[in-house]
């Protein structure tokens, strides 16, 4: 029923490839996924997302395997499950790249500082720890300078391990490179606005990695840019992702990875298009301003993303999206593996200008998820908005 | 038309038969077979009326089981068509449901509603486990909360930690009446909760088999400061909002098996 | 005006400095209700717990929010939203390193900005007394917890004005230890004081790392002369910094870990006293545990939510019987 897109077979084609860039790569960062990749690729150091890397187990639905292979080690139960799985897959010896060092932003979330320690005394390999102030309200003149100290901190140590230096061209060269594969990426994701949509939230949770991983790289840039060619190509031609599309809603939180397909047919069952969703988005803010100083730009778009700002400016993303791609009603994933994602949700419910579900579930981990609850709780709403 | 409204829950299943009233209905024990867990309680229900139903409606958490239904819908929507029915003034539903409980505000059908995250302790099943760790039948409950005369304080959320609470209470040796009144106070406290989230509008209806224990009407009435209605047969609320969402349905010519 | 905190990375010398009363905002054993219709139940119970207390009845006109877990950033929002308190947040940098110390410098004049908005006045004097009585206040804190820990005292001294503290500190009478096997007992927030007297009935003499404990008043004081306002905020992001390692922090070289285990050599066991849902303290403990395995230590996960004592003390008595036998 659920219509695969062919991207998805470039997608699969370019993370194979992406993934065995790393077993050559002469140097490896772990890298979280809010962190400014660009200077790594700038530098030619191979960066490796432990979440991405989680976040496909979970689609394989082997997260929560490796989950359990954390928790015998004594990982709580309660703990992210990007991390558990992640951990679970690195006792296990699971094929991944070796890190040469590590590097964690705490603007998604300050558990990748606890995470990336865990993995930083497995590995004995030195920690990079970039600490960005939360942006509740606003964004002051001493969070940029403080991470743009960092920021040439961090410089200073790759060079040192790696006995390369970065030169400030390439640099430049490497965030027009991103910015332009950003700029692909959300024209991509705006096709959404078509009416009906010639893609859900689904087909953006599965081609997102190109943009998470490879950004900065010429790759995204063609990928997405084809994506969209094939996305205009089903309009053109009348097709909709989603049969007789009657209702659209958007998604918030991380998708439930072990349950796309399910999600996916579910809604396409109902006629019901997930046109749109706040997680894919959240990659579309990062378009560094052209500044001077390239650190100082680079500090303040790294600051000033989606999860690392109070819940005015979450809601108004929100509202923003609902307005942009014309949505019905909003699906809420409470996610108990990501608090900063997930606290919150409530007072946004009362903030968004259209009527909201809130389900209770978990990224990776299968045993949160019960599906006849959430059936219950989705069918209601849509019966709701009808 | 004669309609039949089968809500199958998640520890009973009900039946009813109806026309421009209830004919007759039949309440069952679920069995793990949920399809013939609704075929036996939907002749139970025609034999009891002497007429069998044009058009089926199935609902609760095993709607889906119910292969012969000519209509599924969810329990939330067929709760609020049911209190409505029952009472016209009602504004606002509070069914506590086995697995699920929920707070509904109405309009012409629902406006918005909530329900119990996954592990809260506000559920119908959450007091069968209190009550056979009390040792006491779950149809005595609302007797014995008659009696309390000091309410002990259940503080945890989780059906698992609540329950070793009561167990505690037992070894200190606390009256069964008292923990069973703190009982009651700790569901109502978690519907109070829920009911923040939406605008809890009079008059407010109490569904469900839980609406039969007394105890859990007196305090949500408390918490909640507001007096609560309870239908007559507050179980078969459900069934009877299906059956009239479906005779809506039927008569509009729709065919489809979802609402 | 009463200002609440929930940090103790808070830097309490501003907000008396200023005239107010800075006040610890500690859960209780008021069952969770009014607060889940604003923060779901996977946040541990000191969230849940202050939230549910402050929209019932607190003595409280508004609350700093210090940096510390991905809970409490959300919790700011969420409080200042549900109580319609002032809300203020105090970003402590999760990294200590002397970068992060010039920022800390530049939050901490921002908070004194803010709290001279909300009414408060800060002056050279008012905060140098306030440095100086905070220090007098931690340092017989100290002496008195190294003697015997008395967890009434401390939570009720973080409910006044540091001058009323020091009065209350005069007239208590030295407690004595009973002695018993010693254990060091890590962990987050421990708001339930029963809990804390369990320890002491099944027969340990205890040692603590808990946010509630000793972490309150640890500090290393910087040897500098104060000259002015400052110099004063320098003073204190150097005493901050310097603050008992806590996991909520990024440190060089591990330093959290280094004090646990120092903390827990002449220890006979140790007793991960921890909150449900607590992230920083739960990531930290497999590796820890291994570690203080390693060095001979006996090792116990206590786990709480609320707590039920009796289940909790055959926990704890079984421990001492593993000790001991």
């Amino acid at each position: 029923m659920l219509k695969k897109m062919k991207s998805n077979e470039k997608m699969k084609q370019l993370m194979t490839n992406y993934y065995m860039m790393g077993f050559a790569s002469e140097h490896v960062s772990w890298i979280t996924s809010g962190a400014p990749v660009e200077i790594l690729y700038a530098m030619d150091i191979y960066p490796f997302y432990p979440e991405n890397h989680s976040a496909l187990f979970g689609a394989a639905k082997q997260g929560t395997y490796y989950a359990e292979v954390a928790e015998k080690l004594g990982f709580s139960r309660d703990l992210c499950s990007y991390a558990r799985c992640d951990i679970g897959c690195v006792v296990s010896s699971v094929n991944v790249p070796n890190p040469t060092f590590l590097f964690a932003c705490n603007n998604i979330c300050n558990t990748v500082v606890k995470w990336y320690e865990v993995l930083s005394r497995i590995y004995k390999v030195p920690l990079f720890f970039l600490d960005t102030p939360f942006v509740r309200k606003e964004l002051k003149e001493n969070y940029i300078r403080y991470v743009h100290d960092q920021l040439v901190e961090f410089i200073d140590f790759a060079e040192k391990i790696t006995g390369k230096e970065l030169s400030d061209l390439k640099l430049r060269k490497t965030l027009q490179l991103a910015l332009k594969g950003v700029k692909a990426y959300k024209d991509a994701l705006l096709m959404g606005r078509n009416k009906p949509s010639p893609l859900t939230a689904f087909d953006a949770f599965i081609n997102m990695a190109p943009i998470v991983c490879l950004r900065g790289t010429e790759y995204p840039i063609n990928f997405y840019e084809e994506m969209k060619l094939e996305l205009e190509d089903r309009v053109k031609k009348g097709i909709a992702a989603v049969d007789d599309e009657k209702i659209r809603l958007l998604w918030d939180n991380i998708p439930i990875w072990y349950r796309l397909k399910w999600l996916g047919e579910f809604f396409a069952s109902r006629n019901t298009c997930i046109v749109a969703d706040t997680y894919t988005n959240a990659w579309s803010w990062m378009i560094v301003k052209d500044k001077s100083n390239v650190l100082e730009s680079l500090a303040e778009t790294y600051i000033f993303i989606y999860l690392n700002v109070g819940i005015e400016h979450m809601a108004k993303a929100i509202n923003d999206l609902v307005n942009i791609y014309d949505v019905d009603g909003v699906v809420i994933h409470s996610n108990r593996s990501c608090k900063p994602y997930s606290f919150g949700q409530y007072e946004i419910q009362k903030m968004i200008e259209v009527p909201s579900v809130v389900i209770e579930a978990d990224m990776v981990d299968e045993r949160v998820f019960s599906e006849a609850q959430i059936v219950t709780r989705l069918e209601a709403f849509l019966e709701m908005l009808k | 038309m004669i309609v039949a409204g089968i809500d199958v829950g998640s520890l009973t299943a009900k039946c009813v038969l109806f026309e421009e009233k209830v004919i007759a209905y039949s309440i069952a024990k679920v069995t793990p077979d949920l399809e013939n867990t609704a075929k036996a309680v939907y002749s139970d229900a025609v034999k009891k009326a002497g007429v069998s139903a044009e058009y089926i409606v199935a609902t609760g958490y095993g709607r889906n089981k119910v292969s012969f239904a000519n209509l599924k819908v969810t329990e939330i929507t067929c709760h609020a068509f049911g209190a409505k029915s029952i009472f016209p003034s009602c504004r606002t539903v509070i069914d506590i449901g086995g697995q699920d409980s929920k707070v509904i505000a109405v309009e012409n059908g629902v406006k918005n509603f909530v329900m119990n995250d996954k592990c809260a302790a506000g559920t119908g099943r959450f007091l069968e486990v209190m009550a056979s760790a009390l040792n006491v039948d779950v149809s005595k409950l609302g007797e014995l909360d008659e009696k309390a005369d000091k309410p002990v304080n259940i503080s945890s959320t989780c059906t698992v930690f609540a329950e070793s609470e009561v167990v505690s209470y037992i070894a200190q040796g606390e009256k069964v009446e008292n923990i069973v009144a703190g009982l009651h106070n700790a569901i109502a406290s978690r519907i109070a909760a829920m009911a923040k989230r939406i605008d809890l509008k009079p008059d407010v209806v109490l569904t469900g088999g839980v609406a039969k224990n007394k105890g859990v009407k007196r305090a949500l009435e408390e918490i909640l400061q507001i007096k609560i209605l309870v239908p007559e047969e507050p179980q078969i609320v459900g069934a009877i909002g299906a059956a009239i969402v479906g005779k809506n349905y039927a008569s509009r010519g729709r065919k489809s098996e979802r609402f | 005006m009463r200002v609440g905190y929930l940090c103790t990375f808070t830097p309490k010398e501003l907000i008396d400095a200023a005239g107010f009363t800075p006040v610890r905002i500690l859960a209780d054993s008021t069952p969770i209700s009014l607060a889940s219709a604003h923060i779901q139940s996977y946040a541990c119970i000191q969230a849940r717990g202050s939230l549910e207390k402050a929209l019932r009845k607190i003595d409280v006109d508004a609350v700093v929010f210090t940096r510390s877990c991905d809970t409490l950033m959300r919790l700011a929002d969420i409080w200042e939203i549900a109580t319609k308190m002032k809300v203020y947040s105090f970003e402590f940098p999760t990294k200590i390193d002397s970068t992060s110390k010039n920022f800390l410098i530049s939050e901490i004049a921002e908070l004194a900005k803010k709290l001279e908005e909300w009414g408060g006045k800060i002056t050279f004097d008012s905060l140098k007394e306030s440095i100086e009585l905070y220090k007098l206040l931690e340092v017989e804190l100290a002496k008195i917890f190294d003697e015997k820990p008395d967890y009434e005292l401390l939570f009720k001294v973080q409910q006044m004005k540091v001058k009323d503290a020091l009065n209350e500190l005069k007239s208590r009478e030295q407690k004595k230890s009973k002695g018993g096997p010693k254990i060091l007992v890590t962990g987050s927030v421990c708001p339930f004081l029963d809990v804390m007297k369990l320890f002491e009935d099944v027969g340990f003499s205890v040692k603590d790392d808990l946010c509630t404990g000793t972490r309150f008043f640890t500090f290393k004081y910087p040897e500098m002369e104060l000259r002015s306002v400052e110099d004063c905020f320098r003073y204190l992001a150097e005493k901050y910094v310097s603050k008992a390692e806590c996991p909520t922090k990024h440190y060089e070289k591990d330093r959290r870990f280094e004090r646990v285990l120092e903390l827990a050599k002449d220890c006979d066991g140790v007793v991960f006293l921890l909150l449900k849902f607590c992230d920083p303290h739960f990531f930290d403990y497999p590796q820890l545990k291994q570690k203080l395995e390693e060095i001979g230590k006996k090792v116990l996960l206590l786990e709480l939510e609320f707590p039920v004592i009796e289940q909790l003390r055959t926990r704890i008595e079984a421990f001492y019987e593993v000790i001991m036998c």
